[in-house]
C-alpha cells in the first residue's frame, strides 16, 4: 500500500512537471545582490593616482591614463584641445609614429588618445610593454610637424562633413543657444577657428594640463594591484609634478523663454529636434538616483512615454529619448527625435505634452515597479565588466563622492516614490526655459513653428543669420504676378459679371465656445458690409455705403468720411487687387520669394500712396492670393497682421476663398464660409448707416 | 633598447594561454531534438538566454527572400500567454534586454536577464518555439518596421548598397544572391499560409540551439528547460539545407554604382572557401596582414603614407557554404578612384607573389591570439559562441581551442591562398561614385 502510494505520488510529481501552467509568467527567484568588486587605490610621490582592479577571469589588462581638468575655453582656437589630444598618438621622443604602432600591433594591443586621456589593453603578460608605452606616449610626446599639418587638414575636412550631417549640427547649435558660445560647453571648433590653431598652441595645453597631479591611471585585468603599482612607479616615477590649472566660469544664463532656434538644410527629409534646459545638478548629488527614475519613464528606451507616443502611437519618428546630464558646471536636460518635415510642430507639441504629464501627474506603480527593476538589470549587468569597477572608483575620486556611494545605489533607487518623480520633473524639466532647435527644410518646417516663440534662424557653426531665402524665379514681374492672380479667380470677364456678393462664414477662435458666425455682402463694388455675432448679440459691424464708412463694437460707433473710410472703401471692392496696377494709388514692387504653409510664393510688396505699405503673397503654383501681412510699429515693437487664404472654390465662374485665417500673435480666428451666394440679389437696405 | 624590446616580447610568447581558464560547458540533446548547451558562471548575478534557429537569409525559397529576417521580427509579436507588444516590456520591467540578429546561415535570439529570472527567460523562448503568434495583423504591423528598418539601414547609408551588389554578382544563381533583408516585394506577396509554413519547417527544436551562460544551477535549469521545452513537438517538414558549389568565380566582374557620396569608393570581393576550412582561415589571415592596426600593409602605405583613401580595408565575410574576402577603399578629397584601385592592387599582388617576414607572421598571430582571449569576455558572447560552434562545425569546444587553427596556418599557406582566391578573374569590382 505504502509503494503504490509512493509510485502514485512519483506519478503525480512527473506530471506536474510537464503540465507547466504556461499561462502564467513565471516568478522570479530572490533577487541576487550584485558584487561590487574591489578596488585599490594608491598614490605615488609626484601626486599620480592609481586605481587598481585585479580580475583573472582573462589574460588581459586594460590601462587608462586620465587628466582630470576643469572645463576650458578655447575661443578663435577652438579645436586646439582636441588636436592636442590626436598629437599625442603620433610618436614620442623615443619613438616614431610607424615604430609605436609596429610596436602595439606586435602585442596585439591597442593604443589609443584624447586631450585627457591615454588608453591602453593588451594581453597581461605584456603588462610591463604597456606600461611603458602608456608612460612614453604620456610623458614624450614628439608633436612632429608633419603630422600636425595632416591632422590638421583632416580635422578641417571633418568639420566640412559634418555640415552635411543634421544630427552632428544639431547638437553642435543646441549646445551653442543653451549655454551660449562664450562658454566651454556652448563653443565648437568651425573651419576658422581650427586654422588658426598653431602646434604651439597644442604643446602649450600639454605642457599646463599633463601632469601627474592631474592624472589617475585606472588598471584593470589579470595583474596584482602590487605589481600594479610596482610598474607605475618604475615607468611614472620620474614625471615631474606641474601647479593644478583651475579655470572657472559663470553658470550660463537660464533662458526665461522659450528659444527657437532654426537651421535650414534645403535636402532635409527629416527635422532633427532637441529640446531642453539647463540644470544645476552636480555629481553625487542626492536628486541624481530620482532624476535618472523619472528620465527612464519619460524617455529612456522603447517603454519611455516619449517613445511609446510619438514613435508607437503616432508614428512620426523610428525614436524619441529624452536624457540628463549632472555636471559640476553646467548640466542639461533635453529630449529629441528625427521626424518627417510635416509632423515637426506636431511633435513638439507631443513633447511639450509629455513634460506637462511627468510634471504634473503621478506615474504609474507599474511605470516606477518597471523602471526601477530596468535600472537595476542594466546596473547588473554593467557588472559583468571589470571597467565598471574602475569607473565607479573613478568617479568616487574626481567628484568626492561617498566611498559607499554606488553601493547604497539600488537601495536609494528602491526608496524613491511617484511623489519624488513628479517633484524632480518639475524641478529639473523645465518647458518655459527650454531651447528648441531644429534643423531642417525651413520652407517646410518654419511657418508652423512660430506657435512656439519667435524663430531665430542659424548657420551650421550656430552663428546667427538671415531667414533663408528662395531665390526669384527668373523673369516673372508683379504684373505678371498680379495677370496670373486675375486669371485664377477666372478672368476680367468673370469678375466684370460680378453684381453681389454675400457670404456667411462660421467663425473659430481656439479655446473659444463655438457659436460665432459671421456675414460679408458686397454690392456693385462699391458697398460693404461685415458682421460679426455670437447668436443675437453683434460683436462687431463694419459698413461702407458708398460714400461713409460706418464701425460699431460694445465699445461704441464711429462714422467715418472721405479718406478716413478708405480701408472700407477698398474693401468693397470684389478683387481690390486689380487697382494694384493702377500706378496713381499704389507702387508695387517685387523682389522676393516665400514660402506659405509648405507653399511657395511670391511677395508682392504694396505702398498705398500717402498710405500704408504691405505684403501680398500669390502662391506660384495656383496663382491665387494665399496671404496677406501687414506690420504696424507699435511701442511694444512690430506686431503683424496675417491673414492666410486658402481652399478657393468657384461660384459663377469666380474663385473664392473657403477660408480666411486671421492670425494675431499666437491667437488664430478662422472665418469659413458656409453658405456663398453670388448675384442672388442684395437690398440696399442692407448697406444703411443708422 | 629597441631590440631588447622585441626580444622580450618574443620570450612573452613562450607562456602559454595556460593562463586563461577554459570554458567548461555541458551539452545535451532533448527528446525532440533540441540542443542544449549551459555554462555556469558565479562572478554576475546576470544570465543569457539564447536560441539559434538554423535558418537564415539562404534557406529561403525563391519570391520570398527576407523571410528569415522578417520572422526574427515576427518572433516578439507574442503568443497565446504573451499579448501583442508584451514580450519587451516583460523582460525589460524584470530588468532584462533582449535582442535578435539574422544572418545568411541563422537567427539568433537572446535574453539578458538577471539570474533569478533565468525561469521567465526560458518561458519566453519556450513560448516562441511552441506556440508563436503568426497572424495576419503581425505580419502587416511588421511589414512596415521591417521597411522602415531598410530605409535606414541600407537606403539611407552611403555605400551600404554594396552588400546587395556584391552578393548579388558574386553568388548569382545561388542561395547567397540576396542578402538577409531581402526583396519588398517578396514580403508584400507572401500570404499567412507561407509564414506558418515557415514557422513549422524551421522554428522546429529539432533545428534549434538553446545556449545558456551565466549564475546558473545546472540541475535546476536541466529540470526547467525539461518542463518548459521538453512538451514541445519534434518539427516533421523536412529541412532543406541548401549546398553551394566552393568553385572559383572565373572572370572577373565590374560595375559601377551612383550613390548619394561625397567620396567614390571602391569595393571588391573574392570568393571564399567556407568557413572553418584551413584556407578561410589562411584568408582571414592575410586580411589581418593587410588591415589591422596602424602598421598593417593599406593603413600604413594607402592611408599614411601615400594618402590616397581616408580608409582602406580588408575584411572576411565568412558563411557556412562559401564567403567573400571584401576589400574596400574610399578615395580621400581629391584623388582619383583608379589611383586607390592600382594602390590596392599592388598591395594585394605582393601578398600573392611573396611571403610576409617571419616578424610579420608573428605579429598576425600576436594579434589573433589578442581577439581569441577577448571574444570570450561576456556571458553573452560565449553563449552566443557555443552555440555557433556548435550548429556550424558540430564542436562547441573550438571555443577552448580555435587558435590552435590559426596556428596550424604556416607563411606557405598564406602565399597560396592569396595566389589561389585573390585573382582578378575571381572578383567582383564595384565602383562607388557620386550621384550627379
Amino acid at each position: 500500500m505504502k509503494k503504490i502510494f509512493s509510485i502514485l505520488l512519483t506519478l503525480m510529481i512527473s506530471v506536474s512537471f510537464a503540465q507547466v501552467d504556461r499561462s502564467k509568467q513565471p516568478e522570479p527567484g530572490p533577487s541576487p545582490t550584485p558584487d561590487f568588486g574591489k578596488y585599490k587605490l594608491y598614490e605615488l610621490k609626484n601626486g599620480l593616482k592609481l586605481i587598481v582592479v585585479q580580475n583573472d577571469k582573462l589574460p588581459r589588462v586594460t590601462m587608462n591614463l586620465v587628466i582630470d581638468r576643469d572645463p576650458i575655453f578655447e575661443g578663435d582656437k577652438a579645436g586646439y584641445v582636441s588636436l592636442a589630444g590626436e598629437m599625442l598618438r603620433q610618436g614620442t621622443t623615443n619613438l616614431a609614429k610607424a615604430d609605436l604602432d609596429e610596436k602595439v600591433d606586435f602585442m596585439g594591443a591597442n593604443i589609443g588618445t584624447s586631450s585627457s586621456n591615454v588608453f591602453t589593453s593588451g594581453l597581461s603578460k605584456y603588462s610591463e610593454e604597456l606600461m611603458a608605452l602608456l608612460a612614453d606616449v604620456a610623458m614624450n610626446p614628439a608633436f612632429p610637424d608633419s603630422e600636425f599639418e595632416k591632422l590638421k587638414t583632416q580635422t578641417i575636412s571633418g568639420l566640412e562633413s559634418n555640415k552635411d550631417n543634421p544630427e552632428a549640427v544639431a547638437g553642435q547649435v543646441f549646445n551653442s543657444v543653451l549655454f551660449g558660445k562664450d562658454h566651454p560647453y556652448g563653443e565648437s571648433p568651425s573651419v576658422s577657428t581650427v586654422e588658426n590653431v598653431s602646434l604651439d598652441d597644442c604643446k602649450a595645453y600639454y605642457k599646463k594640463y599633463w601632469t601627474p597631479n592631474n592624472a589617475y591611471i585606472a588598471i584593470v585585468g589579470n595583474i596584482k594591484p602590487r605589481a600594479a603599482k610596482k610598474l607605475a612607479k618604475k615607468y611614472f616615477g620620474a614625471w615631474e609634478m606641474g601647479t593644478k590649472t583651475t579655470n572657472s566660469f559663470k553658470a550660463p544664463a537660464s533662458h526665461k523663454k522659450m528659444e527657437v532656434a532654426f537651421v535650414h538644410k534645403e535636402s532635409a527629409v527629416q527635422s532633427v529636434i532637441n529640446l531642453g534646459n539647463t540644470i544645476d545638478l552636480k555629481p553625487g548629488h542626492p536628486d541624481i538616483i530620482k532624476l535618472r527614475l523619472a528620465n527612464q519613464i519619460l524617455g529612456v528606451g522603447s517603454l519611455g512615454r516619449l517613445f511609446q507616443n510619438i514613435r508607437e502611437d503616432k508614428a512620426y519618428t523610428y525614436g524619441a529619448y529624452s536624457q540628463y546630464n549632472s555636471d559640476k558646471l553646467a548640466g542639461s536636460f533635453s529630449a529629441s527625435a528625427s521626424v518627417r518635415n510635416e509632423v515637426t510642430d506636431s511633435a513638439i507639441v507631443e513633447f511639450l505634452k509629455e513634460f506637462d504629464r511627468i510634471r504634473n501627474e503621478p506615474v504609474t506603480d507599474e511605470e516606477l515597479k518597471g523602471a526601477k527593476q530596468f535600472i537595476k538589470g542594466s546596473f547588473g549587468r554593467s557588472l559583468e565588466s571589470p571597467q565598471t569597477v574602475a569607473s565607479f572608483a573613478l568617479n568616487i575620486q574626481r567628484h568626492g563622492l561617498d566611498e559607499d556611494y554606488y553601493k547604497n545605489y539600488l537601495n536609494e533607487l528602491d526608496k524613491v516614490t511617484k511623489e519624488d518623480i513628479m517633484a524632480m520633473a518639475k524641478k529639473y524639466i523645465l518647458p518655459k526655459n527650454m531651447v528648441l532647435t531644429i534643423v531642417g527644410k525651413a520652407s517646410d518646417v518654419s511657418a508652423s513653428l512660430e506657435q512656439f516663440g519667435e524663430i531665430k534662424y542659424y548657420d551650421e557653426e550656430g552663428n546667427i543669420t538671415e531667414k533663408p531665402s528662395i531665390p526669384l524665379t527668373p523673369g516673372v514681374t508683379a504684373q505678371m504676378v498680379l495677370d496670373n492672380y486675375i486669371k485664377a479667380l477666372g478672368g476680367n470677364e468673370n469678375i466684370a459679371k460680378l453684381k453681389d456678393l454675400a457670404i456667411d462664414f462660421k467663425v473659430t477662435v481656439p479655446g473659444a465656445p463655438a457659436g460665432f458666425t459671421g456675414i460679408r455682402y458686397k454690392k456693385g463694388n462699391n458697398k460693404y458690409k461685415f458682421v460679426m455675432a455670437m447668436g443675437e448679440m453683434v460683436l462687431q459691424e463694419q459698413i461702407f455705403d458708398g460714400n461713409k464708412g460706418f464701425l460699431n463694437s460694445p465699445q461704441g460707433s464711429t462714422v467715418q468720411e472721405g479718406d478716413e473710410a478708405k480701408d472700407l472703401k477698398n474693401s468693397a471692392l470684389f478683387v481690390p487687387e486689380m487697382d494694384y496696377s493702377n500706378p496713381e494709388l499704389y507702387t508695387i514692387t517685387l523682389n522676393r520669394m516665400s514660402m506659405v504653409e509648405g507653399e511657395k510664393a511670391f511677395v508682392l510688396e504694396v505702398k498705398e500712396k500717402d498710405g500704408d505699405n504691405f505684403s501680398v503673397y500669390f502662391s506660384e503654383k495656383s496663382g491665387f492670393k494665399i496671404k496677406f501681412e501687414q506690420i504696424e510699429d507699435t511701442p511694444q515693437g512690430p506686431v503683424p497682421t496675417i491673414v492666410l487664404y486658402a481652399d478657393y472654390k468657384e461660384y459663377m465662374g469666380v474663385k473664392i476663398p473657403g477660408t480666411e485665417t486671421l492670425v494675431l500673435g499666437p491667437q488664430k480666428i478662422t472665418l469659413t464660409a458656409v453658405n456663398v451666394k453670388v448675384n442672388e440679389g442684395i437690398s440696399n437696405a442692407e448697406f444703411i448707416i443708422k | 633598447m629597441k631590440k631588447y624590446f622585441a626580444a622580450a616580447l618574443l620570450a612573452g610568447l613562450t607562456i602559454s594561454l595556460s593562463a586563461q581558464t577554459k570554458i567548461k560547458f555541458t551539452e545535451y540533446d532533448l527528446e525532440n531534438g533540441l540542443h542544449v548547451i549551459l555554462h555556469e558562471d558565479h562572478a554576475t548575478p546576470i544570465v543569457t538566454v539564447s536560441v539559434l534557429y538554423h535558418v537564415g537569409s539562404k534557406n529561403e525559397k525563391e519570391g520570398r527572400t527576407g523571410f528569415a529576417h522578417f520572422f526574427e521580427h515576427l518572433m516578439f509579436e507574442g503568443s497565446p500567454n504573451i499579448d501583442r507588444g508584451e514580450y519587451m516590456k516583460i523582460v525589460q520591467n524584470n530588468g532584462g534586454q533582449l535582442n535578435a540578429n539574422t544572418s545568411f546561415d541563422r537567427t539568433f535570439y537572446y535574453e539578458l536577464l538577471p539570474s533569478n529570472q533565468l525561469e521567465l527567460g526560458l518561458w519566453l523562448e519556450s513560448e516562441r518555439m511552441l506556440q508563436a503568434t503568426v497572424d495576419n495583423k503581425g505580419v502587416e504591423t511588421q511589414r512596415e518596421v521591417v521597411k522602415e528598418e531598410k530605409r535606414l539601414r541600407i537606403d539611407n547609408q552611403p555605400y551600404m548598397s554594396f552588400q546587395g551588389e556584391m552578393f548579388s554578382k558574386a553568388y548569382a544563381g545561388h542561395p547567397y544572391e540576396h542578402i538577409p533583408i531581402g526583396s519588398m516585394e517578396d514580403l508584400n506577396a507572401a500570404e499567412i499560409a507561407d509564414f506558418k509554413d515557415f514557422y513549422e519547417t524551421f522554428y522546429a527544436p529539432n533545428n534549434a540551439t538553446l545556449s545558456i551562460a551565466g549564475d546558473i544551477d545546472v540541475e535546476q535549469t536541466k529540470e526547467w528547460i525539461e518542463m518548459y521545452f521538453g512538451p514541445i513537438k519534434k518539427g516533421t517538414n523536412e529541412i532543406p539545407r541548401p549546398q553551394t558549389n566552393e568553385e572559383l568565380l572565373g572572370t572577373q566582374i565590374v560595375d559601377t554604382v551612383y550613390d548619394n557620396i561625397q567620396l567614390p569608393g571602391v569595393f571588391i570581393g573574392y570568393r571564399m572557401p567556407k568557413q572553418g576550412t584551413k584556407d578561410a582561415y589562411a584568408l582571414e589571415m592575410v586580411t589581418t596582414v593587410l588591415s589591422r592596426g596602424q602598421s598593417s600593409r593599406f593603413y600604413k602605405k594607402l592611408v599614411d603614407e601615400d594618402q590616397l583613401g581616408i580608409a582602406v580595408q580588408a575584411f572576411p565575410f565568412s558563411l557556412e557554404n562559401g564567403g567573400l574576402f571584401i576589400t574596400l577603399g574610399i578615395a580621400n578629397m581629391g584623388v582619383e578612384l583608379d589611383k586607390l584601385m592600382t594602390g590596392i592592387d599592388e598591395q594585394i599582388e605582393m601578398v600573392r607573389t611573396d611571403l610576409i617576414s617571419e616578424k610579420e607572421y608573428q605579429k598576425v598571430q600576436n594579434q589573433l591570439e589578442s581577439s581569441f582571449v577577448s571574444s570570450n569576455s561576456t556571458m553573452a558572447g560565449i553563449a552566443e559562441s557555443l552555440a555557433n560552434y556548435h550548429v556550424y562545425f558540430g564542436d562547441a569546444n573550438l571555443i577552448n581551442t580555435e587558435i590552435e587553427k590559426y596556428r596550424e596556418v604556416t607563411r606557405e599557406d598564406l602565399k597560396r591562398v592569396a595566389d589561389k582566391y585573390l585573382s582578378k578573374d575571381n572578383r567582383v569590382v564595384l565602383y562607388y561614385l557620386p550621384k550627379k
